[in-house]
């Protein structure tokens, strides 16, 4: 037996996308793209339900979206806009409760279990939040309701757009028995795959597996998974959640060869993190690096040191030896990434959006 | 003497006076714990015995259709009980009401029923029945750290366990669910709106066959007859 908690996770519908339609009527049932232009490599960073209906989806290159919708509108974005929409929202949330932890800009979880609207349930508490979004921000959100954080995700997404999902105690076994694996938070497609190598194609499972082979093909995240496969979540709604990483990363309008300017690039990245981690007050253990090559061939690399640092030359410097472990200057590459993570020694459980997922 | 160390009836039951079928939870002097409710497909039944094994069955009853009549139902043995001291508990069963799907009262309250105040709109009562190797002081100290869980009942059994009733509210999404009746008979229909405005006078309980070691897990919900 575990203490009921009401858990919702909201996640905006096509937000950056749902944000342009809303400002410009012209551009209303009209399949938009936002993101760089195709000819600039520039990637899709969200696009409107009609553009989904063609395929075209979030991180996809923009010259293969045109490529399925020619008559897709593409537009730059406008995160000012879209930062003061997200602020509405979360306003909208805080007047429920104080316990909002956002993920970014388009989605949060709220702890409703006590809240300030005198709902006993969270169902009724999301309905009025998805309506109070709507009439005050004129966006749609869908939302899923459930015991703990990790479910509440998973329902969020499963009707949408403009939908709310709950899942009762009662249904939680149902629920799981449905999930892929692939399904998870913090499952990319490489471990996906090494479960299915050892036979697990869906989260249930987990729970009859070998540990010794779940660990030898997973590492640390077997605990976690064999936790979330009965369902037990017990993560609280963290509001003003302590920062896990940092990174940035850049596609180049022509790849890139020549060592120099590789360097270079990662030496500035480098650079702009350990700032960054200086203006946050905040110490990093672990250095990455990743590397994306003309075939979309993708390595990233790291390396935790003992002591953690915010020292720009430092940082750098082992981004630069972690550059040597790859082919840079021998295969063209299109896309470089540098960031810390380990931050004050407390590390995430499982994937936290916003960390750069690298896979190997 | 009775022959029962708990006879409990409950059912639960909105402000507005809709309920749920009426449930009898009751444990013979021997250990054994039954939990039954009428339908109009008789008696519905699951019975835990002290052994571990546990089964569910129709047992006959004026006009309940033949295919429903007099029918063995599953067999599973049931999770064992967690040693005393371990603050855990062996669920057996939980029914989950939801509260949208209570219905216009049909039977006369005589006063010997337990109600249990359902969960609001948009939400469902969960009753849930399970075994302790803790003394009833244990269990009362567990469910009031949990605050959201009431201790509906508790019957200390001949082995030196305890059965344990309590129930919570939750969280309940609102769908229509309509049960074909093949032109044999009308469709039910289970809907929080109620468009026929029936009161929902058929009562129906929906759950997956247990496995060993699983609970029985029953969703009782209130439809009408639809013809069309």
């Amino acid at each position: 037996m575990s203490e009921v908690r009401r858990i919702i996770h909201v996640d905006m519908d096509a937000f950056y996308a749902s944000v342009e339609q809303r400002d410009d009527p012209a551009l209303r049932g009209k399949p938009v793209a936002v993101g760089g232009q195709p000819g600039s490599r520039g990637v899709v960073a969200a696009s409107s339900y009609e553009a989904r209906a063609f395929g075209v989806r979030s991180a996809m290159p923009m010259a293969r979206a045109v490529r399925l919708c020619p008559e897709l509108v593409i537009v730059k974005p406008d995160f000012p806009r879209y930062r003061a929409a997200s602020q509405q929202v979360l306003d909208i949330f805080r007047s429920c409760t104080p316990l909002v932890e956002p993920l970014s800009l388009d989605e949060a979880y709220l702890d409703v279990t006590e809240n300030r609207w005198g709902e006993a349930l969270a169902t009724p508490v999301a309905r009025r939040l998805k309506q109070r979004i709507r009439e005050e921000v004129r966006l749609t959100a869908s939302a899923g309701v459930a015991p703990n954080k990790f479910l509440a995700k998973i329902a969020s997404g499963w009707q949408k757009p403009d939908g709310l999902t709950v899942i009762s105690p009662g249904r939680v076994e149902a629920f799981l028995q449905q999930l892929p694996v692939g399904a998870l938070w913090g499952v990319g497609p490489v471990t996906a795959g090494k479960l299915r190598k050892i036979g697990i194609e869906r989260l249930v499972e987990v729970r009859t597996a070998d540990p010794d082979a779940l660990r030898r093909a997973v590492g640390s995240l077997a605990e976690v998974l064999r936790r979330l496969a009965l369902g037990d979540d017990p993560r609280p709604v963290v509001p003003d959640r302590p920062y896990k990483s940092s990174s940035s990363e850049n596609t180049y309008n022509e790849d890139l060869l020549a060592l120099d300017a590789i360097r270079a690039e990662i030496e500035r990245m480098a650079r702009q993190t350990a700032a960054w981690l200086a203006r946050k007050e905040l110490l990093a253990r672990t250095v990455t690096i990743k590397v994306r090559y003309a075939d979309f061939s993708t390595v990233t690399r790291s390396h935790t040191a003992a002591a953690p640092t915010r020292d720009a030359d430092e940082i750098a410097a082992r981004a630069l030896t972690l550059l040597e472990r790859t082919d840079a200057g021998r295969r063209p590459i299109r896309l470089l990434g540098a960031g810390v993570h380990g931050l004050g020694g407390d590390d995430a459980a499982i994937g936290i959006p916003g960390v750069l997922q690298f896979e190997d | 003497m009775t022959n029962y160390l708990l006879d409990l009836s409950f059912g639960v039951k909105r402000p507005d006076g809709y309920v749920s079928d009426i449930w009898r939870a009751s444990t013979t002097r021997l250990g054994d714990f039954h939990l039954a409710t009428s339908s109009i497909a008789g008696v519905e039944e699951y019975s835990f015995n002290k052994s571990g094994m546990c089964r569910s069955a129709h047992s006959g009853a004026e006009g309940a259709p033949a295919a429903l009549r007099d029918r063995s139902g599953f067999r599973w043995r049931r999770a064992a009980t967690p040693p005393r001291g371990s603050g855990r508990a062996a669920r057996v069963a939980w029914i989950a009401f939801p509260t949208d799907y209570l219905s216009k009262p049909t039977v006369k309250d005589d006063g010997e029923i337990l109600w249990i105040a359902a969960a609001p709109a948009c939400g469902a009562t969960y009753v849930e029945f399970a075994y302790a190797a803790e003394p009833e002081q244990g269990i009362r100290g567990v469910l009031d750290i949990m605050q959201d869980r009431t201790l509906v009942r508790c019957a200390a059994l001949p082995n030196g366990e305890t059965l344990v009733i309590f129930c919570y509210h939750a969280d309940w999404e609102n769908k229509d669910l309509r049960v074909p009746g093949n032109g044999i008979v009308a469709d039910i229909l289970f809907s929080a709106d109620d468009p026929l405005a029936s009161g929902r006078p058929l009562r129906h309980r929906f759950g997956p066959a247990p496995k060993d070691e699983e609970a029985v897990l029953l969703l009782e919900m209130g439809g009408a007859a639809v013809t069309n």
